[in-house]
């Protein structure tokens, strides 16, 4: 009887094995799908819209939040994936500067999709990508090899945009420490504007920097998106130090910050 | 007068204190991006505390082609040797 269930089982793990390497395929199928689908449906008209092309950009960046938003409950519905989101009512408010670490490929689409409204720094590569170039341009994303990459982070904020940024730059996941580039710090510190620190965990590790997309692990992968109080950045413009040194110094603890918090 | 050897003994100091890099790390073949890790908003501290060398208004597009430590110290000891001419020329 035992050894019966015990197959039963092996069986039904293999199923969902399968079933969700299918999923997961057919989830990359759908994010180039709806890639495609914006550049040549929803841009072309969106141009015949009488609008300005700031207001363009909030109103792609809040269609694309709705849009992942369903990306996720896709990935949710179809067992690809489980998640709690803990402290959800601190992204409540515009304007705000959300750092978070980057554990896995879905870090961004989680937090836009979180936010209703975010601007976003992302690495210039996906303005290459044939099925990503058309919405992070009309989103207006920050391009991270921008020559005015402060002054369009700074510009965004005034506009209360949020502005979501990964200082680790690149996916982090399998590492013990953190290392951060200090233009988030930078940011933070020439606006004089407080952190809405987000910490993501993803257990077991999958979509990482290593891994291929076929990889999928043995059970589904459970995010945990911890959004945590303000990190106040007034402390650190009180130091009156020069900005070469507080944002080394930022930077130091953001990353003792996130490490603590992750639990390394 | 300044001499290139004098200006790096100079800027080992100045970016040790400003950026807690090694002096022994500030080399002349040092890239200051890659290898030191100085970035745009750091060189605007860095080339304040080079005014103070050379008593010289220090215009920051001299430096925009800056990529090594070497690099730095030919910008500075240009900027010194025309300095010291202007200052010859002002003394006939």
């Amino acid at each position: 009887m035992h050894a019966v269930s015990g197959r039963f089982n092996r069986l039904l793990t293999g199923i969902n094995y399968l079933w969700r390497l299918i999923a997961t395929g057919l989830s990359f199928v759908l994010f180039g799908v709806g890639g495609v689908f914006i550049s040549i449906v929803l841009i072309p008209l969106f141009c015949l819209i009488p609008l300005g092309r700031q207001k363009k950009c909030v109103i792609y960046q809040c269609l694309l939040s709705l849009l992942f938003r369903a990306y996720i409950g896709f990935m949710k519905l179809s067992g690809l994936l489980t998640y709690e989101v803990n402290g959800r009512a601190l992204l409540k408010n515009k304007g705000q500067l959300v750092i978070a670490n980057h554990p896995t490929l879905l870090d961004v689409v989680f937090l836009i999709a979180l936010i209703p409204q975010a601007n976003c720094l992302v690495k210039e590569g996906l303005w290459r990508n044939p099925l990503l170039l058309g919405p992070v341009s009309a989103a207006g994303y920050i391009k991270n090899n921008s020559k005015q990459l402060l002054e369009q982070c700074l510009k965004s904020l005034r506009r209360e945009d949020s502005l979501i940024i990964f200082p680790a730059g690149t996916r982090d996941h399998g590492a013990r420490s953190l290392v951060f580039l200090r233009g988030a710090a930078n940011v933070a510190l020439f606006a004089g504007h407080d952190i809405t620190p987000v910490i993501i965990c993803c257990v077991p590790q999958t979509l990482s920097k290593e891994g291929k997309w076929y990889k999928i692990p043995k059970t589904p992968p459970h995010f945990i998106i911890n959004i945590l109080p303000d990190i106040k950045i007034q402390p650190f413009l009180d130091t009156g130090a020069r900005q070469s040194k507080m944002s080394r110094e930022l930077t130091a603890y953001l990353e003792g910050f996130y490490e603590k918090n992750i639990g390394f | 007068m300044h001499t290139r050897e004098s200006i790096l003994v100079y800027l080992k100091s100045a970016m040790s204190e400003l950026f807690e890099v090694k002096e022994e790390d500030v080399v002349l073949d040092a890239r200051l991006y890659e290898d030191l890790d100085i970035d745009s908003i750091d060189a605007v501290d860095l080339i304040v505390k080079l005014k103070e060398l050379t008593n010289k208004k220090i215009q920051p597009l001299k430096f925009r082609n800056v990529r090594t430590v070497g690099d730095v110290v030919d910008a500075v000891y240009e900027l010194a040797k025309e300095e010291s001419e202007h200052g010859e020329s002002n003394k006939n």
